[in-house]
This record gives C-alpha cells, structure tokens and sequence, in this order.
C-alpha cells in the first residue's frame, strides 16, 4: 500500500511540472501552485505546525495564542525560539533579538527568489505576499522556476505559499488538541517532529561554513543551556556564529595571499 | 524603566508576540526592498547566514538534548539513537526528508507503546 501511494505520489507531481511547462497565464500558475503545495510542501508543514501546536499546549500557552503565532509570524524555527525563551524566562530584548536573528534568513532567501519573478503593472502587493515566504514554499520555487514561463511565477509562488500558510492554523490547532486527549505514543512523535525535521535539513547544507556554524553553535548551544539558559540561543547564534565566519574569513584571506 | 513594568502578563504576552512579529517580517520586507540591488555574495551575507544556522543548531540540539515537556520523558540516549539512525538513514541510503520524519516518528511512537504497554 504503502508502494502504491508514493508511486500516486510520484506520478501526481510529475503532471505537475509537466503543465507547468505549458502554463501561460498568472491563474493557471497558481492553481498548479496549489497542487504542487498540497503535494510538496504542504504535509511536512502541516506535521512541523500539529507539532508546535503540541508543543505550545505542553508548555501551557492558550490556544489562541499558540494559533496566533502560526499565523502572524509563520516562520517554525523562530516560533520555537520564541516559545522555548518565554518557558525559561528570557527578558523581552533578548527574545525579540534572538527571533529577529533567527529570521535573518528570509533576508537571503527573498532576494534569491524575488529577482526572478518579472513585475507586472497590476499584481497583488509583493510586501504583503512576501510573508508567504517559509523554507518549505521556497525550496520548491527555487527547483521549479526555471521550468516554466517568467510570467507564471508570481501565481506559482502565490499558490505554494497560501496553502502552507492556510494549513498552518488547523495544523496547529490539531496539534494543540490532540495533545492533551491522545496517548502518549502519539504525542512524542508530534514533539519530536520539529527538532528531526530541522536536524535533517541540516543535511542539505551544501556550503562548508554555514556547516561548520550549525556544528559549533549546536554543541555550544547544548553547553551554554546547562549554565546560562535564558541567553543561550543568543549566545550561540551570534557568538558561534560569528566565530565559525571569522575562522572562514580568515582561512579564505589566507589562501587567496598564496 | 522597562516598558513592560506597568503591564498585565496578558498584555505583556501580546505585545512581545507584536515585537517578534514585527522583527521576523523586517527581514522578509528588507528582502523586497533590496531584491536586485544587493550582492549574494557580500560579507555581511556570509555573517548573517553563519550567525542564522548556529542559532537553529543550537535550538536543533536543545530541543533533542534538553527538552521540556512530554519529550524529557524520552532517556536522552533513546532520543540521540533515533537522532543518529533517522539522519543514517537520509544520508547513506539517500532516503528523502519525508521519509526520514516518519522513521523517526515511527521509532518515537515505539518508544510511547513501550512506556505504555511495556
């Protein structure tokens, strides 16, 4: 059975890039967006977000306040900072900083992805569309720009990024109240969800410094929790982080005076 | 003085969920704004993606090692094992990353059944 629904799965996306070479219009765009969102990315997220919504139950936030963070700042690593420093008491600067930080990636990945969508007179605003920007929803765009038509993509990208964004809420609202009435066999897999799912990312890392700043700031990360937890995160990421690029500055320095 | 002294929790709750709010959506806006005009290539680019996996690392590894909640149940050597296996697994026989999560959440939901059953 389980054969059979990859195999449905595989031929469902092959469709879908195969209309998207002959798609020509922004609603045929996002349309193909929409399928390929709900057979991407869509059920990765859709477990990140019943895990976070687990997550937020266990540590005694609402439901609504949990819902809230999904779909206001819709960016799981920096919702779990967030919620993970509120639980261990972080002052509100150090939060917001830790957070901020965490998002500095949207930076490089919208300005890798936007360049390649042309404007058009009349398109839905680009600041507000661009909070559909997540991990799951740029990856896909990035591997399936390139096959098809310039004036498809904004719909595409549209398409892939309301879907995620749609199924954030009930996904976190599933996740919220599975936690409490379902057994424990079913919650740890739903908490575990998140870290394995960041983890595993962590494999498609290509580039030797970024590589070397997730092992640094994780082994620091898991030493500075035990003695200093309220600014560990801060701690690591910006003091690791740096370090990890002062190493790779200067060993490039080095071997270009050669 | 700090602004949140003369707050509810309630209130202090929310307007820190604005904060947060706001500085993840400085970067996504910044990134419209500079889209074309900015190198790839610069260092600050370099810093702030340094600076942005050692933050997730970090968090990656405090949430397997150090958790809270129904997770720290899990013995940490059980915890680092499905860890281990589950990143094995993608790596070495190129499993994609569905896959994997649902090998580790496979051996997760095992590890529940035990304490349950067991």
């Amino acid at each position: 059975m389980g054969i059979r629904c990859l195999g449905h799965y595989n031929r469902a996306m092959d469709r879908i890039l195969h209309e998207l070479n002959s798609a020509d219009t922004f609603s045929k765009g996002m349309k193909l967006g929409v399928k390929a969102g709900i057979y991407g990315p869509g059920p990765v997220l859709l477990a990140g977000m019943i895990g976070f919504g687990a997550m937020g139950h266990g540590i005694g936030l609402s439901w609504l306040q949990t819902t809230s963070i999904s779909f206001l700042m819709y960016a799981l690593p920096g919702q779990i900072v967030f919620i993970e420093m509120m639980s261990m008491g972080a002052s509100s600067s150090v939060i917001t900083i830790a957070v901020a930080l965490t998002s500095t990636r949207f930076l490089t990945m919208v300005l890798t992805l936007f360049p390649q969508i042309p404007k058009a007179h009349k398109e839905p605003s680009r600041l507000l569309s661009v909070h559909l920007v997540a991990m799951s929803s740029w990856a896909f765009c990035m591997r399936d720009f390139p096959k098809m038509k310039p004036e498809v993509r904004y719909g595409y990208f549209l398409g892939i990024g309301l879907i995620c964004w749609v199924l954030a809420v009930p996904g976190t609202i599933l996740g919220y109240i599975v936690y409490e009435y379902v057994p424990i066999w079913v919650v740890l897999p739903l908490v575990f969800v998140n870290p394995l799912f960041f983890l595993l990312s962590f494999v498609d890392v290509v580039v030797p410094l970024n590589r070397i700043a997730i092992v640094v700031g994780g082994l620091s990360g898991a030493f500075f929790y035990s003695y200093f937890p309220e600014n560990a995160l801060l701690m690591s990421g910006l003091g690791c982080g740096t370090l990890a690029y002062l190493y790779d500055y200067f060993k490039r320095k080095k071997s270009s005076t050669r | 003085m700090n602004i949140f002294d003369n707050m509810t929790p309630e209130f202090q709750w929310w307007t820190m969920l604005t904060l947060v709010v706001l500085g993840t959506y400085f970067w996504r806006g910044l990134g419209v704004l500079l889209a074309g005009h900015v190198s790839q290539d610069s260092e600050v680019f370099k810093w702030l993606s340094a600076v942005t996996y050692a933050l997730v690392g970090a968090l990656t590894f405090k949430l397997i090692l150090l958790p809270i909640g129904q997770l720290a149940q899990v013995p940490i050597t059980y915890r680092i094992l499905v860890s281990v296996i589950c990143l094995v697994y993608v790596v070495k026989f190129k499993a994609g990353l569905s896959r994997g999560l649902i090998l580790g959440c496979i051996l997760m939901a095992g590890y529940g059944l035990y304490i349950s059953y067991g």
